[in-house]
């Protein structure tokens, strides 16, 4: 009997694998150019494995932003840099998507990403010294998730700060949360931001998958320094269910075509093979568990 | 494959405290014994893929609460169950006193544990203890 169930347990996660596999559709990428500007959809808050609870190996965290039809990320680990090199490498070797360098500086009381930069940015210094280390190395400097408990700015640091995550996971489920965020991208001129912070997929469920939320860039040229120039100028559009930030110019360009926004509020298109298999794999993985004889075996 | 580096881990950490038993009993077979106490946290990651597959935890109230739920008391109940099966394990296999079990059991959970949370998060555990004692 365990083993005709042994048996039957690989049977079912092999079929969920292969009909995952075959069902996954990626999402979308229409390639948007508005107004002479290209648009690039883009995720500034991206960690990966190891060192940040991030469960993606930086070359799979490449993979899945463009299954996710991400045209730009910046990986952005805890307090070092040496793991986004190690995937703006290797997104290099497949030319997409574009991978900028960045650090989540995770201090006290602010956690501030510093997108394009070169070097790890020390975390034990208040925010308006940590910007300026931003800036020296050439990067952009964006608050993340300011909620209450993360928004130890003082006025010299919001002068400084270049942009604000506006759009956060944590604020689509918590509407205090995001009147936290909507109030401190209020309290001075900022790009506007919205990331995903993707940490380790199913295990965070305050986050959830990566480009959940989305920042779309307007740039000139589809090149690292054409980005960081849009954000340092303002010209970014970001979505949630009922707002949209940004640059009145943009939004105005974004809302006469229309696509945008319908791009950034659709998601992925449903995909009932894809939760077929889902259910298939956890029946799979149960039967395996429980065949196994590691849940309440006695020793012999 | 990078997340193997966890069960080797806990291979090395359970060599490191087993060092004395290795004439007794063949490595291979002390390691397959000793994976019995994986069969809690394979009950609890099937959960979660299940709670993946079905509900959208970061946008639905509910399916969050479920999710948390799991993620709170589904891995205290799996930490718990598999500390029962390793704590039968030094006593069964290995022969050990309840106390010499308990110990060894301490020891080899603070070597694997220790170096796996320092691979997965060490400059952010270190920030957030130093931001706390400040």
């Amino acid at each position: 009997m365990v083993r005709i169930l042994r048996w039957a347990a690989w049977c079912l996660l092999f079929v969920s694998i292969g009909i995952g596999t075959i069902s996954d559709r990626p999402r979308q990428n229409p390639q948007l150019m508005l107004g002479g500007y290209h648009v690039l959809a883009a995720d500034f808050h991206i960690h990966s494995f190891p060192l940040s609870w991030g469960v993606l190996s930086p070359w799979d965290t490449v993979m899945e932003a463009r299954r996710q039809a991400l045209d730009v990320i910046a990986m952005t680990p805890h307090n070092h840099t040496w793991v986004a090199k190690v995937g703006q490498w290797s997104a290099r070797l497949s030319g997409n998507p574009i991978v900028i360098v960045g650090e989540e500086i995770h201090s006290i009381g602010y956690h501030l990403l510093a997108v394009g930069i070169r070097n790890s940015i020390a975390w034990r210094q208040p925010a308006s010294k940590a910007i300026d280390e931003v800036h020296r190395q050439g990067g952009v400097a964006i608050a993340a998730h300011p909620i209450a408990s993360y928004a130890a700015y003082d006025a010299e640091a919001m002068r400084k700060l270049d942009a604000a995550e506006v759009v956060h996971p944590v604020g689509l489920r918590n509407e205090a949360f995001a009147d936290q965020l909507r109030q401190f991208f209020r309290r001075t001129r900022l790009t506007a931001i919205g990331d995903s912070d993707y940490h380790i997929g199913p295990l965070s469920p305050q986050l959830g998958e990566m480009g959940l939320c989305r920042t779309y860039v307007f740039v000139h040229e589809r090149t690292e320094e054409g980005i960081l120039d849009a954000l340092r100028k303002g010209r970014t559009v970001v979505y949630d269910r009922e707002h949209v930030y940004g640059d009145p110019a943009m939004i105005q360009l974004a809302d006469e075509n229309g696509r945008l926004r319908k791009l950034a509020l659709s998601g992925r298109e449903p995909n009932f093979a894809g939760l077929f298999s889902g259910i298939v794999g956890v029946f799979g993985l149960l039967a395996w568990t429980l065949t196994s004889g590691g849940v309440w075996r006695r020793f012999d | 494959m990078y997340w193997s580096f966890v069960p080797l881990i806990e291979i090395a950490a359970l060599a490191a405290v087993c060092w004395s038993n290795r004439e007794n009993i063949p490595f291979p077979k002390l390691i397959d014994s000793f994976f019995r106490g994986y069969g809690p946290w394979l009950l609890w990651l099937a959960g979660m893929c299940a709670i993946w597959a079905l509900l959208s935890p970061p946008a639905k109230s509910f399916d969050w609460t479920v999710c948390i739920l799991w993620l709170g008391a589904g891995g205290t109940l799996a930490i718990a169950w598999s500390v029962y099966i390793d704590f039968s394990f030094f006593r069964s296999v290995l022969r050990r006193s309840r106390a010499g079990a308990a110990r060894e059991l301490a020891l080899q959970r603070l070597f694997a544990w220790s170096l796996i949370m320092a691979i997965i998060a060490a400059p952010t555990i270190w920030s957030e203890i130093t931001g706390r004692l400040w």
